[in-house]
């Protein structure tokens, strides 16, 4: 967690493509929210897939030919939320050659204490340190 | 019915393995919530899925689950993180579980 998943029609997204955002997304996030990138997963899938994804997916914008739908931890605010938009949109944007108005973006807050990952419940917002920590320094 | 999907990156759980890792589910959804569970398999083509800027290797797993107490949804989900890295040799850092309650996910 976070889980940003890209959809775009089949063929859409050139596989180059795929890791510069894959990383340009966990700039940004790990940016706004100064969460380590650890857990920063990026997903892509074509469009004509996105129906077997059930409740991972939300359709962002309809119609709209790239998509990213992000799963990201309750807490951050509405001035994180808009910055982690806004920066991923554009950054596909760039990567793809399109114009940002040919991406979508949105988030949506899923609560710490329903995940785990890395052996354990993944913590609120800001208290990320021990989580990342190694079992032998946590314990100390 | 609680519904269950497993998002499983290429080539990197075998068939026998999933076979192991349905019916533990199945197990652990009876164990632990009293229900039965439908569960869906999505394979994450080479290339597509990633952790950190790099390939990924981790499976992501949704569950979703009645209005339960805390505790009770940590058990769960250590059980399943348990299944999944005895099963398929995983690290802890590999598997990516999320509990959402089904109230949650009505809009």
């Amino acid at each position: 967690m976070p889980v940003y998943i890209c959809v775009a029609p089949s063929g859409r997204i050139p596989d180059t493509g795929k890791q510069q955002i894959s990383r340009s997304i966990t700039r940004i996030h790990c940016e706004v929210t100064k969460a380590p990138p650890t857990f920063v997963h990026t997903l892509f899938f074509d469009l004509e897939q996105v129906s077997s994804l059930g409740p991972l997916w939300k359709d962002v914008s309809p119609g709209c030919p790239y998509q990213v739908f992000g799963s990201i931890r309750s807490g951050r605010t509405d001035d994180q939320k808009e910055r982690l938009v806004s920066g991923i949109r554009g950054a596909v944007a760039e990567v793809l050659g399109v114009g940002a108005e040919h991406v979508a973006v949105t988030t949506e807050d899923v609560e710490a204490k329903w995940v785990m990952e890395g052996g354990h419940v993944i913590p609120e917002p800001g208290e990320e340190e021990a989580w990342t920590m190694p079992d032998w320094m946590r314990k100390q | 019915m609680m519904i269950c999907y497993c998002l499983i990156q290429e080539g990197k759980i075998s068939q026998e393995d999933m076979r192991r890792l349905e019916i533990g589910i199945e197990n652990i959804v009876e164990k632990h919530l009293a229900s039965g569970v439908t569960l869906s398999w999505v394979v994450i083509p080479e290339g597509n899925g990633w952790k950190a800027g790099e390939p990924s290797t981790t499976s992501l797993v949704l569950l979703t689950t009645p209005d339960i107490e805390q505790d009770a949804r940590t058990d769960l989900l250590r059980a399943i993180c348990d299944l999944w890295t005895e099963v398929t040799r995983c690290s802890v850092d590999e598997i990516m579980v999320s509990t959402p309650p089904l109230s949650s996910l009505v809009a």
